[in-house]
C-alpha cells in the first residue's frame, strides 16, 4: 500500500477517524491493528518477519533489563535482530560474491544462486529495534514491558516502510502518553502531507522520466545528457524522499505524534559534514550513535576517527542496497568526510591568508554549489544500477560531453511534455523558495495562522487543488514507488 | 468556530468546488480547456471506441442495396475499408478486435434486420490464442460498453454478458447518463479508464462454451442460418512467426474441438496463410510499403478465392 495509492487515500482517513472516535484505552490497539494491516498489504510474509523482529527486540529488552552485565543477551539480541535483515536483503549479495571468487580461483564448487523477497521496511524497523535494545542495554532508556506499546513502536505505519528511524526516547514515550486531539497539530499534519504529495507528484515522479530515459540507456546519450540526468536525479531523490518524509511526519502529526524532521534543506549545506546533518537525519544520526561512536568516534585519535568515518559510511551504503555501487557510494561519502577533515586546517589557514571572510554570501554560495556538485556526483553511483555502469557513465561524461546535444527536443523525446516540464520547473523553484524560507527559520504555517480565515482557506484549497491536479496529470504513467521503499 | 465544524465546513466547500469542476469538465464550452489542464486532452482529440464503433452501428442499419455484409477485426479493416466506396453490393463494416464477437453479432443482427435480401455475411478474424477471457479490461469499456449504451443496443446482448460487463465495470458506469458524461469529458475518461485498468475484476466465472467468443460466434452462425444467409468465418493473413504457428496448430484446434466450432467452421484453420514477417512491423498489421490497397488486393485474391467473396467484391 504505497502512500501515493488510492488504497492509502481510503485507508488513512478511516484509520484516522476511528482513532479519534474510540476511547483513549483502545487507541493504541486500533493503531497497532491498522499498522499490522498496512504491513500485511504489501505481503503477509512481511508481517511475519516484522512480528519476529518485534518479539526478539521485546524479549531482548526484557532480558537485558538495563543490566550491562547481560552483555551476552545484548549481543544475542543484536545478532537475532540482524539475521533477518542479512538473510533477506544481503545473503544474495554475499552468495554472488563468493561465487565470483570461486569462479576466479577456478574452483568447480559454487553456491546455489539465491533470490528471495525483501520484506517491506525491514531495514527501517530493524534499526528502530536495534536502537531500542542498545539504549536499554546502556541504561539510557527504560525497559518496555508493555508488549502492545512496543509492538506499536516497531510497527507504527507512518514510519514502517521508509522511516524516519525514530528513537524509543521519542516515539515510544509518546505512545505511552494518551494523545489529546489538537486542532493545530491536525491541521499542520494535513499541510505537511499536502506538501509531501506536492513534492512527490509535481517533481519527483516527473523528473524521473528524464532520469530513467538516460540511466536505462546511457550509452545512447552524450556525457552532457548523463550529467543533466544526474543533476535531475539529485532533485528526484530529494523531493521523493523528503516528500515521503513529510507524508510520514504529517500522518503521525494528525494522529497526535510529533516526529522530528528528517530533512533540513540538505542542498543548502555549506560542506559535506553539514550535508549529513541535514540529509536523512534519523538514519545518519542512528549510524553516528550506534556505529560511529561505539567504534570510538573521534576519541581515539585523528586517523582512527577517519577509519571510523569510512566504516560508518560504507556500512551506510550497504544498508541502502546490497550491491557494490551502494558500497562505493558510501565509500565516496566517507572519503569526502575524511578529505574535509584532513583539509580543514589548510582551508582555514588559506582563507585567513587571503583575507577571505567566512560568512559572506559569495563564499556561502560557492560552498553550497560545490557541496551540491560533489553530493550529486555520488548519486550517480546510487542510481546507476551497478558499479560498472557508474564508472562507464563517469567516463562518458569526461570523454564525450557534447554540451550542444542538450536541447528542448531532447527532453521532449524523453517523453516529458512542454506543459509538464514547465509545471515541474515551477514546482522545483517553489520548493527551493520554501527551503530558503525554512533556512531563515520562517514558518509558513505560522504566517498563514496570522492571516484571515478566508485567505487561509483559499491557500489551503489552492494547495489541495494543485496536488489533486498533479495526481490527475500523472495518471496513466507507471506509478512510481518511493525510492526509499526499496531499502 | 470549533475545529470539527471548521473541518466539516472546509471539506464541504472543497467538495462543492470539486464537483463544480467535474461538472464543467463535460460542459461543451469548458471540456477542452479542462482536458488540457488535466493532461487528458488526448482522450478527446484521438479516435476512441465510440468514434470507431458508433458509425458502424449506424452504417449497418442504413437501408441500402447491399446484400453482403463484410465484418472483421482491425486487420480485416485494413484490407477492406477502402473498398467500401466501390462496392455497393457489399456493406463493409469491419471493426476492431476489442469490439469482440458480441459486437460482431450485434452488427450482423442489425444488418439482417434492415436488409431482408441479404445473402452472405463474411467475418475476417485473426485466430485467437485464448478465448477464455471475454473482455480486455483496457479497451472493453470504450469499444463495447460506451458505443452500445450510446446507441441503445446493449439489450441485444444476452443477460449473462450484461451481467459480466456489470461485474467488471459496475452497473452505475453502464447507465446512459453516466456513459455520456464520461464520453464528453476528457477528465472523466482519464479517471475512469485508469481506475478500471488497476481495479476492475476480470474473473467472472464462466465455461468455455459460455465465453463471449464461442457463444456469440455460434449465435451469429445460428442467426444467419435462421435467416437463410450464408455465414463465412475467414482467417485474416498472419505473419510467419512461431507464435502464430503455435496458435493455429496447437491452441486454436483445442478450443475449436472442445466447443464444436470445428464442426461449424471446418475450413477456418485450414485456410490460414502466412506472409513474410517484414510485412507486419508490429507483428499484427500490415505496415510500411505493404500498407497499400494493391498489396491487400493481392492477399485477398490469394486467400479468399475459395469462399465466394471474390465473386461479389470489386477490388479495383
Amino acid at each position: 500500500m504505497l502512500f501515493n495509492s488510492l488504497n492509502f487515500v481510503i485507508f488513512f482517513p478511516i484509520v484516522l477517524m476511528i482513532y479519534w472516535l474510540v476511547p483513549d484505552r483502545f487507541r493504541r490497539i486500533w493503531l497497532l491493528m491498522a499498522s499490522w494491516f498496512f504491513c500485511a498489504c504489501f505481503d503477509p510474509r512481511c508481517l511475519v518477519v516484522l512480528l519476529c523482529v518485534t518479539l526478539v527486540t521485546y524479549a531482548g529488552g526484557l532480558l537485558s533489563g538495563g543490566n550491562r552485565r547481560c552483555r551476552a543477551v545484548f549481543v544475542c539480541t543484536v545478532i537475532l535482530c540482524l539475521l533477518p535483515l542479512v538473510f533477506f536483503k544481503h545473503l544474495g549479495f554475499i552468495v554472488n560474491n563468493i561465487n565470483a571468487i570461486l569462479i576466479k580461483t577456478n574452483k568447480s564448487l559454487s553456491l546455489p544462486a539465491f533470490s528471495i523477497f525483501i520484506p517491506a521496511g525491514i531495514s527501517f524497523y530493524t534499526f528502530k529495534g536495534l536502537g531500542y535494545v542498545a539504549d536499554v542495554y546502556r541504561g539510557k532508556e527504560k525497559v518496555e514491558r508493555n508488549i502492545i506499546d512496543h509492538a506499536l513502536f516497531m510497527a507504527f505505519f507512518p514510519q514502517l516502510v521508509a522511516g524516519p528511524v525514530d528513537r524509543s526516547s521519542s516515539l515510544l514515550r509518546q505512545i505511552k502518553e494518551n494523545q489529546r486531539f489538537n486542532g493545530n497539530d491536525f491541521k499542520t499534519g494535513g499541510l505537511l502531507m499536502l506538501f509531501g504529495y506536492f513534492e512527490k507528484l509535481m517533481v519527483a515522479d516527473r523528473i524521473s522520466i528524464i532520469v530513467d530515459s538516460v540511466y536505462d540507456n546511457y550509452k545512447a546519450y552524450s556525457g552532457a545528457a548523463i550529467a543533466l540526468a544526474t543533476f535531475c536525479y539529485g532533485i528526484q531523490i530529494y523531493t521523493d524522499f523528503a516528500g515521503y518524509s513529510y507524508l510520514s511526519i504529517g500522518a503521525a502529526r494528525m494522529l497526535g505524534f510529533k516526529v522530528a524532521d528528517n530533512f533540513k534543506q540538505p542542498y543548502l549545506a555549506t560542506g559535506i559534514r553539514d550535508f549529513w546533518k541535514r540529509w536523512h537525519i534519523s538514519t545518519s544520526s542512528w549510524f553516528r550513535d550506534y556505529v560511529y561512536i561505539p567504534l570510538g568516534g573521534n576519541r581515539k585519535g585523528r586517523y582512527r576517527k577517519f577509519v571510523n568515518n569510512m566504516i560508518t559510511f560504507i556500512l551506510s551504503g550497504l544498508w541502502h542496497g546490497s550491491a557494490w555501487n551502494f558500497v562505493v557510494w558510501g565509500g565516496i561519502h566517507g572519503l569526502y568526510n575524511v578529505a574535509a577533515g584532513l583539509t580543514l586546517d589548510c582551508r582555514r589557514k588559506l582563507s585567513k591568508r587571503l583575507g577571505m571572510k567566512e560568512d559572506t554570501f559569495g563564499r556561502k554560495f560557492f560552498r553550497v554549489v560545490v557541496t551540491f556538485l560533489i553530493v550529486d556526483y555520488a548519486w550517480m553511483f546510487f542510481r546507476a544500477g551497478s558499479l560498472l555502469n557508474a564508472v562507464s557513465m563517469t567516463g562518458q561524461i569526461l570523454r564525450d560531453f557534447r554540451l550542444y546535444t542538450l536541447s528542448a527536443e531532447l527532453i521532449k523525446d524523453m517523453g516529458i511534455t512542454g506543459a509538464a516540464l514547465n509545471s515541474m520547473i515551477l514546482s522545483i523553484m517553489c520548493i527551493f523558495f520554501i527551503d530558503i524560507l525554512h533556512e531563515r527559520e520562517f514558518s509558513i504555517t505560522k504566517w498563514l495562522d496570522e492571516q484571515g480565515i478566508v485567505f487561509r482557506w483559499l491557500c489551503y484549497m489552492a494547495a489541495l487543488f494543485i496536488v489533486l491536479l498533479g495526481a490527475v496529470q500523472n495518471l496513466g504513467h507507471s506509478s512510481n514507488t518511493f525510492i526509499y521503499f526499496n531499502f | 468556530m470549533r475545529f470539527p465544524a471548521k473541518i466539516i465546513t472546509f471539506m464541504f466547500i472543497t467538495v462543492i468546488l470539486l464537483t463544480g469542476f467535474e461538472i464543467l469538465s463535460y460542459d461543451e464550452n469548458y471540456s477542452m480547456p479542462i482536458a488540457r489542464l488535466t493532461c487528458s486532452d488526448t482522450f478527446l482529440t484521438h479516435m476512441d471506441g465510440p468514434d470507431w464503433i458508433v458509425p458502424l452501428i449506424e452504417k449497418v442499419q442504413k437501408k441500402d442495396h447491399s446484400r453482403i455484409l463484410l465484418l472483421g477485426d482491425s486487420v480485416g479493416r485494413q484490407m477492406f475499408i477502402d473498398l467500401a466506396d466501390i462496392n455497393k453490393d457489399v456493406c463493409v463494416a469491419t471493426a476492431i478486435a476489442p469490439f469482440t464477437m458480441c459486437g460482431q453479432y450485434i452488427l450482423t443482427r442489425l444488418y439482417l434486420d434492415n436488409h431482408p435480401k441479404a445473402t452472405d455475411v463474411y467475418l475476417v478474424m485473426v485466430p485467437m490464442d485464448d478465448v477464455s477471457t471475454d473482455f480486455n479490461i483496457e479497451y472493453a469499456y470504450q469499444y463495447v460498453v460506451m458505443p452500445l449504451v450510446e446507441t441503445d443496443k446493449l439489450d441485444m446482448l444476452d443477460d449473462r454478458t450484461i451481467d459480466e460487463l456489470e461485474y467488471i465495470f459496475g452497473s452505475f458506469f453502464m447507465k446512459e447518463n453516466v456513459v455520456s458524461k464520461i464520453d464528453a469529458s476528457g477528465l472523466n475518461r482519464k479517471l475512469y479508464l485508469n481506475y478500471i485498468k488497476d481495479y476492475a475484476a476480470n474473473d467472472y466465472p464462466h465455461t468455455l462454451e459460455e465465453s463471449v467468443y464461442v457463444s456469440y460466434l455460434k449465435k451469429t452462425a445460428d442467426l444467419c442460418a435462421e435467416r437463410g444467409v450464408r455465414f463465412h468465418l475467414l482467417p485474416a493473413p498472419l505473419p510467419d512467426m512461431d507464435v502464430y504457428h503455435e496458435i493455429v496448430t496447437e491452441k486454436a484446434p483445442v478450443y475449436f474441438g472442445q466447443t464444436g466450432l470445428d464442426d461449424l467452421f471446418p475450413d477456418y484453420l485450414e485456410h490460414v496463410r502466412y506472409y513474410p514477417e517484414e510485412m507486419f512491423p508490429d507483428g499484427v498489421h500490415f505496415g510500411g510499403i505493404y500498407e497499400s490497397q494493391d498489396n491487400y488486393n493481392k492477399v485477398i485474391r490469394e486467400m479468399y478465392g475459395y469462399s465466394g467473396l471474390l465473386e461479389n467484391l470489386v477490388l479495383e
